[in-house]
């Protein structure tokens, strides 16, 4: 399904805007902002770390289907994500 | 000569404990340095100096708890003579509940101890220079040790350890909160208002704003809540301010304490200082810089000591409305809830309007419901014009 990679880069960009939070522990299918309790600054925040360390532009419009870390990965790769650089 | 007291970090806070100095004897203090970190009941916080000079002596060690207005220091002027630092004191009761102080700043985790951990001392110190918790780890080496590589990889994979925000003890936080509502409620007679805030507009030009920012500098709605209320509060100055000695002393500065629900439990309502003179970029920036450093416990005393109003925002997940709890001894808190696409009667006709409840919680002392009306109908006024904000 999901590239592992892809999903492990994510949570390290999680644990940069959310330090107090254990992101090993965060399901891919659990919605960041209802079920983690990202509010919408950390959403924002984790946005704006994944445009820059996967270079890709996501407009706000886009913002509901980035909502899980699996979302994130599959948008990033209908994006032209395919390897996660390291 | 002057002395550096333990400040009062809100209403509710009768004492602290001094956890950090970082400044020491003889070394120069420009206004505005952070000095000292103290601990209180809603966590730590870093404390400011707002003169100039040198300190010339440390009057309270790390590890002491000592009540508001105790001297911390003395502040000489420049050439002032110099006492050497005091001892740290002497653990009083060491099974004390407070948890030990993790190191500031980088993400450190201190290594597991008493426990068995087959892990080589390279990997170890690799581990503590990444944040990684090795105890999440399963080796690769022989029979399951950790190497470095193991460290490396989980490192990559963001197997980090959640940072503890320093000094932070939920049960203490709820004390705290419990000590300031209680009185609040006891003392503060509330009147409550509610105006509903028809946002369309707002919200269109927010989105047509966005669409052409960069994702870094796109606003949150937050921001023009922030800058709409703070506004308002320069046409309405009877609701900033403090209720002292028996009368209300109106503050000329506005500075709004924007509550921040943290993720472990319990909140805070740091101050953006003179928020009505930001711009909306600037506003933007300090909120972001505000919730990034109370998730870290990085939040400073004077932004605890000085919010003239509170502002409570739900955000788009929230309730509908909020009536909020004064937090004394200021005057008012405004609360906004979520904002909802309904039916709304514009002009004589029928239409989807996206509207947001806007509430203010005054207290009765200081002011009546006609100013706290007028206080709702300015930010609905601010807020119909957001390219002014």
């Amino acid at each position: 399904m999901n590239d592992p990679d892809l999903i492990d880069q994510l949570r390290a960009v999680l644990g940069d805007v959310a330090p107090d939070l254990d992101v090993s522990a965060v399901a891919t299918d659990a919605d960041l902002r209802n079920d983690i309790g990202l509010d919408s600054m950390d959403f924002l925040n984790f946005v704006i770390a994944v445009s820059k360390r996967l270079k890709v532009a996501i407009p706000e419009a886009d913002y509901r289907q980035v909502a899980t870390l699996d979302m994130c990965a599959r948008y990033l790769r209908q994006h032209g994500v395919s390897q996660a650089p390291a | 000569m002057s002395d550096f007291l333990m400040p009062s970090l809100g209403a509710d806070m009768e004492k602290g404990k001094v956890v950090e100095w970082l400044k020491r004897p003889g070394e120069r203090i420009a206004r505005g340095d952070i000095v000292a970190v103290v601990e209180t009941q809603k966590g730590a916080f870093e404390i400011e100096v707002f003169e100039e000079g040198v300190i010339a002596e440390i009057v309270v060690p790390v590890g002491a708890v000592v009540p508001v207005g105790a001297v911390l220091a003395r502040i000489g002027g420049v050439g002032a003579p110099v006492k050497p630092a005091a001892p740290a004191a002497p653990p009083t009761r060491p099974a004390a509940p407070s948890p030990p102080l993790p190191p500031p700043r980088p993400t450190v985790v201190p290594l597991p101890a008493g426990e068995r951990l087959r892990i080589s001392p390279a990997a170890a110190r690799r581990a503590l220079e990444l944040g990684v918790d090795v105890r999440s780890l399963t080796g690769s080496g022989p029979q399951g040790a950790i190497g470095i590589a193991d460290v490396e990889v989980a490192a990559k994979k963001g197997a980090r350890a959640p940072t503890e925000r320093r000094g932070f003890d939920p049960a203490a936080m709820r004390q705290a909160i419990a000590a300031a509502m209680a009185r609040s409620k006891r003392e503060i007679p509330h009147y409550y208002l509610a105006r509903s805030i028809d946002v369309t507009r707002t919200v269109e030009w927010l989105k047509g704003e966005n669409a052409r920012r960069e994702v870094e500098s796109r606003l949150l709605p937050g921001a023009l809540l922030l800058k709409a209320s703070a506004l308002a509060l320069r046409i309405v100055p009877e609701l900033n301010g403090f209720w002292t000695d028996g009368a209300p002393r109106l503050s000329p500065a506005i500075h709004v304490g924007w509550a921040i629900s943290l993720r472990g439990g319990g909140l805070m309502a740091p101050a953006i200082h003179d928020a009505d003179k930001l711009t909306l970029d600037q506003a933007m920036a300090a909120l972001r810089d505000l919730v990034t450093r109370a998730r870290t416990a990085r939040i400073r005393g004077s932004e605890m000591m000085d919010p003239t109003v509170t502002v409570t925002s739900l955000g788009e997940r929230g309730a509908d409305s909020v009536f909020g709890v004064i937090y004394p001894p200021q005057l008012a808190i405004i609360g906004f809830g979520a904002p909802r696409e309904v039916a709304s009667v514009v002009a004589g006709e029928l239409k989807v309007r996206t509207t947001i409840h806007a509430t203010l919680s005054g207290d009765h002392r200081a002011s009546d419901g006609a100013v706290g009306g007028r206080l709702l109908a300015a930010i609905d006024q601010n807020l119909q014009n957001p390219e002014s904000l």
